[in-house]
């Protein structure tokens, strides 16, 4: 395996990891609201819930890729 | 039949004593050594660094402070459920750094990281004295949240303080003889128990009003204001989040137990596949916090915002599933003391001791005194529980704040060849002082939290004075950057 590859799949992760951090501090103002109501629960909520699993779905996905069992 | 309260307790206190047997048979089944009592020779599993870190992540502030926040606050406590998510991605990145420095260059505590990088010695002291002094408030935590839990479930039939010490006293035992490997496998029997208790705690909405959305609806009429930031204070607005979310995503692994869990693992690998799979267990969190606003409505006369968990566990379940709640939030609050002590003792030990005033001690020497600091680690955080119980709260509120300042000296080491130790020394205390000056005298200005502030001077500071003076030697900077460069 050439060191090109194993960089790409490194920064392939860091992106895919970065994306929850980046998405959940600089989207706040946007999403401090009680309506719409989902899944019984007041936006802010949800949205919280929502990033509870889609998170650690990009972490895992990101360790995947990163050891190269998800090839990219 | 037996009174409710002597069956949690036999099940709370069975629980410890497992936990007791299982930590010292684990502890004494390994020939005793620096590396082993420390970072359990290198050589934790996938398995059992995953539960060793999710009982440490997840406290007795998970536990009640989670409610605790979201029955007197509101909405502002989504911060947390946020930062259970970013920092793992943060853990992601750092972790498998730690663990391949560490196996090269030998290090077993987090300050032994600055003391190497930095080729100081006294950088690791001040290091490793900021961190204990912003840990011990973590740790009188621990085992106010135990007593409290104690004291519930067993409905009023021990005291508080007798809990305590009960508890801790047989913590310190098991930490002196297992080590880290104690600690964690202790963490495995509790992880288990939280996602039962998580679950179950989802079913008390519907039990009560028929659902999430009539308690939220409910919840809308009564105080509207807990359901949005700035929150039921008023003092938790948007730059209050993003700050703390910062603060919290960035702070999480500086702290010192976590570093050296890391250190514990088998292979990077290992660590970095803990860290991706760990971030699945935050989810356990929203139930708690539901339970918190549940509260609000049930129970709008709490004395103590900490106690609603254990007030709707012991009016909607019976008396064995309080013992279980009990035990597993006695577990959490344990565990996570248990690091905790661990972590300061071995850090004490290593950094003051061993690296500063007595560096002719041995490893091994320097490993029995780790083992006899737990107990005074202990009963400090015991006595100052007892005695001083508000204290410490102080220090408590910078506590990330705290740990957050060393982000530069971590982060910088890794990525840069001119940071030098006067630049980290000098950034760190800078940093630090600014957290107290803005904790105390302007509480967190425009709203952004402290340790952001302090993290801002210190950066600066250690950029300007790490440019005017001389880098360590060559073959460090190149052993650390080597290791942080991509690997095949």
């Amino acid at each position: 395996m050439s060191e090109g590859e194993a960089g790409k799949r490194e920064r392939c992760a860091l992106y895919l990891a970065l994306i929850a951090p980046v998405i959940m501090i600089l989207g706040a103002p946007l999403i401090n609201r009680t309506e719409p109501y989902i899944a019984g629960m007041p936006f802010i909520f949800f949205w919280h819930l929502l990033w509870l699993i889609i998170g650690p779905i990009f972490l895992t996905t990101a360790y995947l890729i990163r050891i190269g069992k998800i090839k990219v | 039949m037996l009174p409710p309260g002597t069956l949690a307790l036999s099940i709370i206190f069975g629980w410890i004593a497992l936990s007791t047997i299982i930590a010292i048979l684990a502890g004494i089944l390994k020939k005793f050594s620096l590396e082993e009592w420390f970072v359990a020779s290198r050589g934790l599993s996938f398995v059992v660094i995953y539960f060793a870190l999710a009982a440490e992540i997840y406290s007795g502030f998970t536990f009640l402070g989670l409610a605790g926040w979201a029955y007197k606050f509101g909405a502002p406590i989504l911060y947390a459920l946020a930062y259970f998510v970013t920092a793992y991605s943060v853990g992601f990145m750092l972790t498998p750094y730690y663990n391949r420095i560490a196996r090269k260059l030998g290090l077993v505590t987090q300050p032994d990281y600055f003391v190497t990088r930095y080729e100081s010695r006294w950088l690791g002291v001040l290091v490793a004295i900021i961190g204990v002094i912003f840990f011990v408030p973590y740790i009188q935590l621990q085992i106010g949240a135990t007593g409290i839990i104690i004291e519930l479930a067993s409905y009023g039939a021990i005291a508080r303080t007798t809990a305590m010490i009960i508890a801790f006293v047989l913590v310190a035992l098991f930490i002196f003889i297992g080590g880290i490997r104690g600690v964690a496998w202790t963490n495995v029997l509790q992880g288990i128990l939280m996602w039962i208790i998580a679950i179950a705690l989802l079913s008390v909405p519907f039990t009560t009003f028929g659902g999430i959305e009539p308690m939220f609806r409910q919840l809308e009429a009564v105080s509207p204001q807990h359901l949005t930031l700035p929150g039921a204070a008023g003092i938790h607005g948007i730059p209050w989040y993003m700050s703390t979310l910062l603060l919290c995503t960035l702070g999480f692994w500086m702290f010192p137990h976590l570093v050296m869990r890391a250190y514990a693992a088998k292979d990077e690998k290992t660590i970095m596949r803990s860290t991706a799979w760990m971030s699945w267990y935050s989810i356990l969190a929203f139930p708690i916090v539901i339970v918190g606003l549940y509260a609000i409505l049930m129970y709008p006369e709490l004395a103590n915002p900490d106690w609603a968990v254990m007030w709707t566990v012991r009016d909607m379940f019976p008396a064995w599933a309080v013992g279980l709640v009990g035990a597993g939030g006695a577990a959490a609050a344990i565990s996570t003391g248990a690091g905790l002590i661990q972590a300061s003792a071995g850090i004490i030990a290593r950094n003051v001791v061993q690296k500063g005033f007595w560096p002719k001690a041995s490893d091994i020497q320097t490993a029995w005194i780790a083992r006899f600091l737990v107990f005074i680690v202990t009963i400090v955080a015991l006595l100052l529980q007892l005695y001083a119980p508000s204290l410490l709260v102080s220090l408590l509120l910078m506590s990330y704040s705290g740990m957050v300042q060393f982000f530069p000296g971590i982060v910088l080491g890794l990525k840069t060849k001119w940071v030098t130790k006067a630049g980290v020394a000098s950034g760190l205390i800078s940093g630090v002082f600014v957290v107290i000056l803005t904790t105390y005298v302007w509480s967190n200005p425009l709203q952004i939290h402290s340790g952001i502030w302090g993290l801002l001077v210190n950066l600066i500071v250690t950029i300007i004075v790490s440019k005017i003076t001389t880098p360590p030697s060559e073959t460090t900077i190149k052993a650390f950057l080597e290791e942080a460069a991509t690997k095949a």
